[in-house]
């Protein structure tokens, strides 16, 4: 199948800065992609490269198999849902969705037939002849959705649309989306700062960093083998531990650390993987437990600095003897059974196999 | 306490020193119209009797009634022309940046900072130079050089009010450049451009130097204002001074209203 | 053309040059014509209308008059007949110091009452009490001015109110006291907006940081507001000066015309004596001097504290 929407080693200057650079991309019919990355990674620019809101400096972008560089931004079938929302203030919800059928010059019965269907679809057409300014947050994003939705457009393009919505509307606008990508079988390219907004709903995440893309993948892939301590740390809740790979006594593989050896899970034998490499040891949070059950395998102590409540448990962070920072992934009902407190001593553990190990090199090359 | 009420004192002067300022500037205004409604010859306290003879007299004047005809004609057209141009210019403005624009702003902007009395002096000279002086014309052309900044000021305001992602997603929606015009920008600055008519139109009707200038024989109200107070003074003048006021605060008056009727839809909320 | 904001088609933002091709040539047309539509008429308009007309009074001053026609030249006559006549230099340095003074004394009255409608109205009433400022500055001034004469005259509304109280009657019309009535009602609604810009944005937390160490009302205002509001208050100023400086309806109709000023003085150049180089000798002189008044304001008026002497 060829991909509906093709990033041939696009590269985009502004002046002296480089905010997206010779970045690669094929995008399948019906995925949903999230684009990541924290403020001035370029994922916007390159969102607004697909849109033709810019023109690439050097590379291409091909939409269905068409080179694009011909087209301006009006002839390009790419609707975009903006963070803003940028709906029309001085027409109603049904002018709204309207707009873009009202360009393609169909006449006023069959557009204002099409945009109803869609407000409906979006559960708002009794609000159809309100006032933007008339509607919710919420309301105001379906219309939106349903403005980009009615060409029915092979690609929608969301720019953050959900960061100005309170959290459990975020929550419910989700799986709205989800659910509308699924049904319509068409390809969602979803930019967003927010990795829980992303992994909830993509099939493939894309992290950017510095105009770069640092590691394409699935969700789970992505959270359990980071491709490097960036992804590992982006992606939060995870700890890092940096170290040199050797023997102990026994013959097992450690990870020496400023808090000692680490035992790792590791099979492989390619370069740069034997003694003395350098490496990143990533733990997911939530894989730590407390206490020091001998089946865990691995076992530090760090003194309790802080905690942070999240939903449904607590994040308690620890720092260890060489000043490395713990975060463990404490679920309510446990926090019930013990007493913690700031500046107590806890000693936490991991099963070994829980560990993923990213490789740097030899040492002193790192 | 000695310092609460040195402060409601100093407060009370200052209340009434304002009231007094907002005195001074509408008194004119109230005198025009209470002495061209009294029936002395020349106005003065006590007031004589009440009539309505000196708009009986302007009533009967053609002169006036041409020099209304011609300030009517050339407001409009002024209006129009300015607030269109206006709207090009902070349009231009808005969206773009180019070398020279500070220039190009300038030139815009900067005729109401020129004396009207050597605006009209080099627009006369000018003007006869290419034959295009003493007529209803000549004014327009004055006119809508004067104008064309105060309709660039209001509109210019509002489009600042616009989110600059809304063009974009007309765009987006497969809206042309100008279509995108017509149906996004045109419609979100609409009331400024009401206002900017409204506004310019009053800015014209009571330009006196310029017009004094270059309208030749065809006089203005204000012109004609100016040749009769060059004669002997007649309570006259403080009907056409009453029409000219009335026309003159409804026209800014509705400018204000429009454009602030409009502003509460605050289209930027974001960015 | 560039953008100046992040929303731009981006055929508007990059030269042809770094694209190739015919097509690609097609969009950027098509967007010079959106842009160049937009943007052209008025700059044309005002080229050909306000520069030019400006450029050709400089040509003229050089033109000379014979039998009452004007004939193009290169002659500085006009000048140097117009620079030694004291008649000039006395307008000059009258206009001058009536500007001057005009602009500080205004500028003073306005301050008040600027005061009040930036610290004391609620925001609702000082929206009214703005557009009423507004409206009389867009109000015929000529019918403004001349109607003072109604107040001011020896048998005018003033006087007769003094004469009622038992008070002896004052001269006011044909006086420099009336020639300021008329500048004051010139000018007063623009200086108190201009001064409003500034003086209502000042930062409040600054104000009762000053009265929070216990710097009276009084010296806040001076030492707080005052300072901080310096480019309101300067282009205030300066905008009075510009307008009396080219004025001649107060000093005509209200100061009696026999104290000429500038404008008055271009007037009779045109209107009577047909002497239109010396005319523009007088404009020129005038544009020169206004240019430099505000060169110089708007220089003190941003001047960064540093410099400050």
């Amino acid at each position: 199948m060829t991909p509906v929407l093709q990033i041939e080693n696009v590269t985009k200057t502004f002046g002296h800065f480089t905010a997206v650079s010779d970045v690669s991309l094929d995008i399948e019919p019906g995925e949903f992609l999230a684009i990541m990355g924290s403020s001035g990674s370029g994922k916007s620019t390159l969102l607004r490269l697909i849109a033709g809101l810019e023109r690439p400096s050097e590379g291409r972008i091909l939409l269905d198999g068409r080179p694009t560089e011909n087209l301006a931004v009006h002839e390009r079938v790419t609707p975009m849902v903006w963070q803003s929302l940028a709906l029309f203030p001085f027409l109603t919800a049904v002018e709204n969705v309207e707009f873009g059928l009202r360009m393609q010059g169909l006449g006023k019965a069959e557009r204002r037939a099409r945009a109803m269907t869609w407000l409906d679809r979006m559960e708002i057409a009794h609000l159809a002849h309100r006032s933007i300014d008339a509607l919710s947050g919420g309301q105001r994003q379906r219309v939106a959705l349903a403005r980009a939705l009615v060409t029915e457009p092979p690609v929608l393009l969301l720019d953050e649309p959900l960061s100005a919505l309170d959290a459990h509307l975020t929550v419910r606008m989700q799986s709205v989306l989800t659910g509308l990508q699924r049904e319509l079988g068409i390809t969602f390219i979803y930019v967003t700062h927010n990795h829980s907004e992303a992994f909830a709903m993509a099939d493939r995440v894309v992290i950017m960093r510095d105009g770069r893309i640092e590691q394409v993948g699935a969700p789970k892939e992505l959270y359990l083998r980071p491709s490097s301590r960036f992804v590992a740390e982006f992606l939060g809740s995870n700890n890092v531990f940096s170290g040199t790979l050797a023997q102990d006594a026994t013959g097992r593989r450690v990870l020496n650390t400023g808090d000692g050896p680490i035992r790792i899970s590791w099979a492989g034998g390619g370069a740069g993987e034997g003694s003395g490499g350098l490496a990143d040891l990533v733990v997911s949070s939530d894989r730590m437990v407390i206490g020091a059950d001998a089946a865990l395998g691995n076992r530090l102590t760090g003194r309790v600095v802080g905690e942070e409540f999240v939903g449904s448990g607590i994040n308690l962070f620890l720092e260890t003897k060489a000043g490395n920072e713990i975060i463990v992934q404490v679920p309510q009902k446990e926090m019930d059974r013990v007493t913690i407190s700031p500046g107590d001593d806890l000693t936490v553990g991991w099963p070994v196999e829980d560990g993923h190990l990213i490789f740097k090199g030899e040492a002193g090359h790192a | 306490m000695k310092t609460a009420s040195a402060v409601s004192i100093g407060g009370r002067a200052l209340g009434l020193y304002t009231a007094l300022a907002y005195a001074f500037l509408f008194a004119p205004i109230l005198a025009s119209f209470v002495f061209s409604l009294n029936s002395a010859r020349f106005p003065t306290l006590p007031l004589s009797g009440f009539s309505t003879e000196w708009y009986a007299a302007l009533w009967a004047d053609t002169a006036v009634w041409q020099a209304f005809g011609n300030s009517a004609r050339i407001a409009v057209v002024t209006g129009l022309l300015a607030t269109v141009f206006g709207f090009g210019a902070a349009y231009t403005d808005y969206r773009y940046n180019f070398f020279g624009k500070s220039a190009y702003l300038a030139i815009a902007l900067l005729p109401p900072t020129v004396p009207v009395i050597i605006l009209g002096l080099a627009m006369l000279s000018f003007l006869s130079r290419i034959a295009l002086s003493g007529q209803v014309i000549s004014v327009i052309i004055a006119h809508v050089v004067l104008a064309t900044p105060f309709a660039m000021a209001v509109i210019r305001l509002r489009l600042s009010q616009m989110d600059t992602a809304l063009e974009a997603a007309a765009w987006n929606l497969g809206a042309s450049p100008w279509q995108s015009l017509r149906y996004v920008v045109l419609p979100f600055v609409w009331p400024a451009l009401v206002s900017a008519l409204f506004l310019t139109m009053a800015v014209s009707f009571d330009e006196y130097a310029i017009a004094w200038f270059v309208s030749g024989l065809n006089e203005t109200v204000p012109v004609r204002i100016l040749s009769i107070l060059q004669g002997s003074v007649s309570p006259e003048i403080n009907a056409i001074g009453s029409i000219v006021f009335t026309t003159s605060i409804c026209l800014v008056v509705l400018a204000q209203v429009i454009y602030l009727r409009a502003a509460p839809a605050k289209a930027k909320e974001t960015n | 053309m560039h953008a100046t904001n992040a929303t731009l088609p981006p055929e508007e933002r990059t030269g042809p040059a770094d694209a190739a091709g015919a097509p690609v040539a097609r969009l950027f047309r098509s967007a010079r014509l959106y842009a160049g539509s937009l943007a052209l008429p008025v700059l044309i308009w005002q080229l050909v209308f306000f520069v030019a007309p400006l450029c050709f009074l400089v040509a003229m001053s050089f033109w000379v008059v014979q039998s009452y026609r004007l004939v193009p030249g290169f002659d500085a006559g006009s000048w140097a007949k117009v620079y030694g006549m004291s008649v000039f230099w006395d307008a000059y340095a009258r206009t001058f110091a009536m500007a001057a003074g005009a602009a500080v004394l205004i500028s003073v009255l306005a301050f008040p009452v600027t005061y009040v409608l930036a610290f004391r109205l609620s925001p609702a009433v000082r929206r009214l009490a703005m557009l009423m400022l507004v409206v009389p500055f867009f109000t015929s001034y000529l019918v403004r001015a001349y109607t003072w004469q109604v107040f001011l005259a020896d048998d005018g509304i003033v006087n007769a109110a003094l004469t009622a109280i038992g008070l002896p009657d004052l001269t006011m019309l044909n006086t420099v006291f009336g020639t300021f009535v008329g500048y004051v009602t010139l000018c007063l609604p623009l200086v108190i907006l201009l001064q409003l810009m500034s003086v209502a944005s000042v930062d409040r937390t600054l104000i009762e940081a000053a009265q929070n160490l216990r710097c009276s009302p009084m010296r806040t205002v001076f030492r707080v507001i005052i300072p901080a509001s310096r480019v309101g208050l300067t282009l205030g100023a300066t905008f009075c000066f510009i307008l009396v400086f080219g004025d001649f309806v107060s000093p005509t109709y209200l100061g009696g015309g026999n104290a000429p000023t500038l404008g008055i003085l271009i007037t009779d150049f045109t209107k009577a004596g047909n002497q239109w180089p010396r005319a523009a000798v007088v404009a020129i002189t005038m544009i020169a001097t206004l240019l430099t008044v505000a060169f110089l304001a708007v220089r003190f008026a941003y001047k960064t504290k540093g410099e400050r002497g």
